[in-house]
């Protein structure tokens, strides 16, 4: 019994030994990351299942490999399966605190469910810890646009674009960007660039069409507006502004169409709606015009230019009042343009 | 009843006016025969209305409407005959719905241009009601260039007016004024005419004028339409009451309308029109007796048999405007006529008010805002776009008043706007007028004035951000293969074998045997200690020189290093002495020649690096062979075998003076010659340390 108990006291020592000072022998590490490159090879080949079975087997070779760990999450998150995802991530960092593309993957998952920040600081520890690829610096500018911090988010944008010429959502954010500080023609080129990169990019089209008129081209608006349609048919937004553009070369038929459009299928537009509401006040159809306002008001009670119009019709109709009322409204959510008008009351 | 009577009036002098002259009126027939249509079914009928409808016409403007509805009637058989529709254009230009003459006037004209010799009046008259003017000008002008010289003196005046009109309503309709006009309900107007809106004092009830039937209503001979009545409508909430006829003392079996109210709303000025000619009447409340008076006439001096038919008193009481038709007083027509009162409180004699406010043309409807500031009237003159206009006078520190201003459109419009007052506020506007929407007939108005131009807002819809979009992939990046670190650390130390512990600084090479390639070289140092990094464990070609010492040569195969990727090899060297020989191992010649074949290349490459790295080394490089074949033969051969190694190296840069090249033959033999194995032995060659 003593003999035994001894013997297994050497056995778990060695075993601990082994265990504590990581020590793999030469051929069994070569065994390892053969193992994980044979997994490596499968991801390439889009075989997950292989791919996980192989990462296992590395991982019962090395339960403290790092690397195995970290494919083993990012296998999990392709499958959906993000508990698992995270625990395997959890461990690949846990065994080795510096890998950076670990942490980059811990940020993806919490990216859009978060709303404490700890996505765009795991997005930095990322890249401090060397994951400095395309993708980091754009998920990272995609926490900065939503934190207001867009001069943060233009350089990650500006690096992922160095990184990957290619990057077209990289290059559809900066624009985004670039259109908020009044640079249009930076932002028309970056919408270029990223339709160049992926041709069916509907969005793109749309935005870049929205460029166009600020800078006074409604037909070229007009052109974008549909490509991006022909891309997605259920791009409501593209109706309601290439409706908008039509409007403003005179075509009201195809204006209204396209906000009807754009309204139908249940589709809570308040811009379609408001905006059909101005093309029908604009044609004296008053009466309309204010009911269309009155239920998209209950659609949208926050909605400022909602009351800022209504206002308006509700002057043409004669109804005062009730115009002062909905500029005060307009006013306190925000529309100050209607501080203008706010004159007239109390006459 | 003012306002129908001077309106016909002036109607009536145009028609005077036409009918000195070619007017066709009476004598347009509609003729039996060209109103029948092909179709029996129905001609009777129409026929018979044709007739009645003529008696109407006949009768005059005050049974217009009448004839007009017959001729409607008859219109439903024959809607293509000329002189039914000119008939039925002439009627709705004298009745309350003047804007449908237009379609039936030009459908007569354009089925039979000479229709009537006034058609061109007639479509000028109901083209500038629509508005048209430049088409309306273009009629005038027609029917002016078709009459003869005598009638176109008679109606120069009326078209000069009328040309006048249309510029003007180009003019003011080209920049519409932003209001909102709005009939009141049908609480306060009927599809009767009504008109003269007054506000009780703070505005807590309108009162006005109607010419609906009520009772026993009389016609007026005139016009044909009931006499007018005074009504009240109360406010309540902003919103009128249903209006109700006034009782005595206001309303009579005749005309009687309300034109203004005075001091604190406990006088209202009234109209009498059964009064020499119409006359202003004043009735009073008297609080105690929770009643009005009997109308009475204002001061005697005030008045005329021609009568007066509107009137307003200041809002300081101090001053009465009001309309009269006194000769001796006006210019022409109606005009507006201002009495002060004098310090005994008695109306002092009247004066006109002066070109700048009336003209030769009728003024009515006369009102002094709340304010004391604006003086608002009717005018045909002035700026008029047809009919009477409203217009806007302001009061001059002179206490003058300045140059009316026509209200614009669409307060005005080519037909009569009168009658216009404001509120207590003065933010709105009410008056007399046909507006669509209305009750029918004329109808009191409120009129909103709106702020100024504002654009309803449109707005784009885009969504800055794309995003990376709601898919998941664990594989932003495909991951690369790892690169596996399958170096092995060779170490060391390289000493001398002699001595077995004395360092050397000796050149490792280590090559793979199956390519020559180098993979790896280093120098040990002072302390003999080296360190080699191989790219994996295999067997590899180890080569060592070192200055001094013989060079080391060996194939070592480390395929099975465990452990630790760190092995541990030792290297011993030889030193080189003086005779010590070294057989030169793999040089090959062609067989019985002196020629060195190519796979003999490592080999002497070993003994060039060995002089190289031993520069004052002298060696003697000799060759040897068995002892098959003569000596001689052997004697050339293994002294040219030794010439073609010195060659070699001297070729390659070894100075030719640390070479001596013998030939030995088989004088000396390192085995025996009886065996095939001992004379390949001594088939060879090597080199002796001369000296070093």
């Amino acid at each position: 019994m003593k003999m035994k108990r001894n013997i297994l006291l050497i056995v778990t020592g060695l075993l601990t030994c082994q265990i504590v000072l990581g020590q793999l022998s030469f051929s069994e590490r070569r065994q390892r990351d053969k193992t994980l490159n044979e997994g490596i090879t499968y991801v390439q080949q889009g075989e997950y299942e292989q791919a996980a079975a192989a990462f296992s087997v590395s991982l019962d070779l090395d339960s403290t490999f790092a690397p195995a760990w970290l494919l083993k999450g990012q296998i999990f998150i392709e499958w959906g399966v993000l508990e698992e995802a995270r625990t395997a991530l959890g461990q690949a960092l846990f065994y080795d605190p510096s890998l950076g593309e670990a942490y980059f993957y811990e940020g993806y998952l919490l990216f859009g469910a978060d709303s404490t920040g700890e996505d765009r600081r795991l997005f930095d520890k990322a890249i401090v810890n060397g994951y400095q690829v395309p993708w980091s610096y754009y998920y990272r500018a995609l926490c900065e646009i939503r934190d207001g911090s867009d001069v943060h988010a233009m350089d990650d944008l500006d690096r992922a674009i160095e990184l990957r010429r290619d990057f077209a959502l990289a290059y559809h954010e900066r624009a985004g960007i670039k259109r908020r500080v009044g640079d249009y023609q930076g932002s028309h080129f970056d919408y270029q660039q990223a339709i160049a990169h992926n041709p069916d990019f509907a969005l793109a089209y749309n935005n870049m069409g929205s460029i166009k008129i600020q800078m006074g081209d409604y037909s070229g608006a007009i052109e974008d507006y549909t490509m991006a349609l022909e891309l997605d048919p259920s791009l409501a937004i593209a109706l309601n502004n290439r409706g908008y553009a039509r409007f403003f070369t005179e075509d009201k038929e195809g204006a209204l169409m396209d906000f009807n459009a754009a309204i139908t299928g249940g589709n809570l537009m308040a811009s379609a709606k408001l905006n059909k509401a101005s093309l029908m006040a604009g044609d004296g159809q008053l009466v309309p015009a204010l009911s269309l306002l009155d239920e998209t008001l209950v659609e949208h009670p926050d909605e400022a230019l909602l009351y800022l119009n209504r206002g308006l019709v509700r002057e043409l109709t004669g109804d005062l009042t009730g115009a002062c009322e909905d500029w005060h409204r307009a006013i306190e959510l925000g529309a100050v343009e209607a501080k203008e008008f706010i004159n007239e009351c109390g006459r | 009843m003012r306002y129908t009577a001077y309106k016909w009036l002036i109607a009536g002098f145009c028609l005077l006016a036409l009918f000195t002259n070619a007017w066709s009126q009476e004598d347009l027939k509609i003729k039996r025969n060209s109103f029948k249509t092909g179709i029996d079914t129905g001609f009777k009928e129409a026929w018979e209305s044709v007739k009645e409808g003529n008696r109407n016409f006949e009768e005059g403007l005050g049974t217009y409407h009448m004839a007009r509805d017959h001729y409607l009637y008859a219109h439903q058989y024959n809607p293509e005959n000329a002189a039914l529709n000119y008939k039925l254009g002439v009627c709705y230009l004298f009745t309350d719905n003047k804007y449908e003459a237009i379609d039936y006037l030009v459908k007569a004209y354009t089925i039979d241009p000479q229709v009537s010799s006034d058609i061109h009046l007639m479509l000028g008259m109901a083209y500038q009601l629509v508005l048209e003017f430049d088409q309306a000008m273009e009629q005038y002008n027609i029917h002016s260039s078709k009459l003869e010289p005598n009638e176109r003196h008679a109606y120069a005046q009326i078209h000069a007016k009328r040309l006048d009109e249309c510029m003007f309503g180009k003019s003011l309709s080209r920049e519409p004024i932003r209001v909102i006009i709005q009939p009141l309900g049908e609480e306060v107007n009927s599809k009767y005419d009504d008109y003269n809106p007054i506000f009780t004092f703070n505005d807590t009830a309108l009162m006005f004028t109607s010419r609906r039937p009520f009772g026993k209503a009389k016609r007026n001979k005139i016009d044909n339409k009931y006499n007018e009545d005074i009504y009240r409508a109360t406010l309540k909430d902003g919103v009128f009451q249903e209006s109700v006829r006034l009782d005595k003392p206001f309303n009579s079996d005749n005309n009687d309308a309300v034109v203004g109210m005075a001091g604190q709303g406990n006088a209202l000025l009234l109209y009498r029109g059964a009064i020499q000619g119409g006359d202003i009447q004043i009735s009073s409340y008297k609080a105690d007796k929770d009643k009005w008076t009997r109308p009475k006439g204002i001061a005697g001096r005030l008045t005329s048999k021609e009568g007066e038919t509107s009137a307003c008193i200041s809002p300081d009481g101090k001053e009465l405007y009001y309309i009269s038709r006194n000769s001796k007083l006006t210019r022409g027509g109606k005009d507006i006529l201002l009495s002060k009162m004098n310090s005994k409180g008695k109306w002092d004699k009247p004066t006109n008010l002066g070109s700048a406010i009336n003209t030769v043309y009728d003024e009515e409807g006369v009102f002094i805002s709340p304010d004391n500031r604006y003086l608002y009237f009717a005018s045909k003159g002035h700026n008029s776009m047809g009919g009477f206009d409203i217009f806007r006078s302001e009061r001059r520190e002179t206490g003058y008043w300045s140059d009316p201003v026509n209200l614009g459109y669409p307060i005005n419009t080519p037909d009569d706007e009168v009658f216009y007052i404001t509120d207590q506020t003065g933010s709105h506007g009410y008056y007399s007028a046909i507006r669509e929407g209305g009750a029918g007939a004329k109808d009191i108005c409120k009129v909103v004035f709106l702020g100024s131009e504002k654009e309803l807002i449109m707005q784009t819809e885009d969504q800055l951000v794309a995003g990376p979009g709601s898919q998941r992939t664990g594989f932003l990046e495909i991951p690369e293969l790892k690169l596996i670190d399958t170096s092995l650390v060779l170490y060391g130390v390289v000493l001398d074998t002699l001595e077995g512990v004395e360092p050397v600084v000796a050149k490792l090479a280590f090559f793979d045997p199956a390519t020559g390639e180098r993979n790896a070289f280093v120098i040990s140092d002072t302390s003999g200690s080296y360190t080699a990094k191989l790219p994996e464990a295999k067997p590899y070609a180890v080569e060592i020189h070192a200055s001094g010492y013989l060079y080391y040569l060996d194939i070592l195969d480390y395929s099975s290093a465990t452990g630790d990727k760190k092995l541990q090899q030792n290297f011993f060297l030889r030193k080189v002495e003086v005779g010590t020989k070294v057989v030169l191992d793999n040089i090959y010649f062609e067989t019985g020649k002196a020629i060195l074949r190519p796979e003999s290349g490592d080999a002497l490459d070993m003994v060039l690096r060995f002089l190289q790295n031993n520069p004052s080394m002298k060696l003697e490089i000799s060759g040897h062979t068995d002892n098959t074949g003569t000596l001689r033969i052997n004697q050339r051969l293994s002294r040219d075998r030794a010439g073609a190694v010195v060659a070699y190296l001297v070729q390659r840069g070894i100075p030719e003076e640390m070479l001596v090249s013998k030939g030995y033959a088989d004088t000396q033999p390192v085995a025996e010659n009886t065996t095939a194995q001992g004379r390949e032995q001594n088939r060879r060659v090597e080199f002796k340390v001369l000296s070093k």
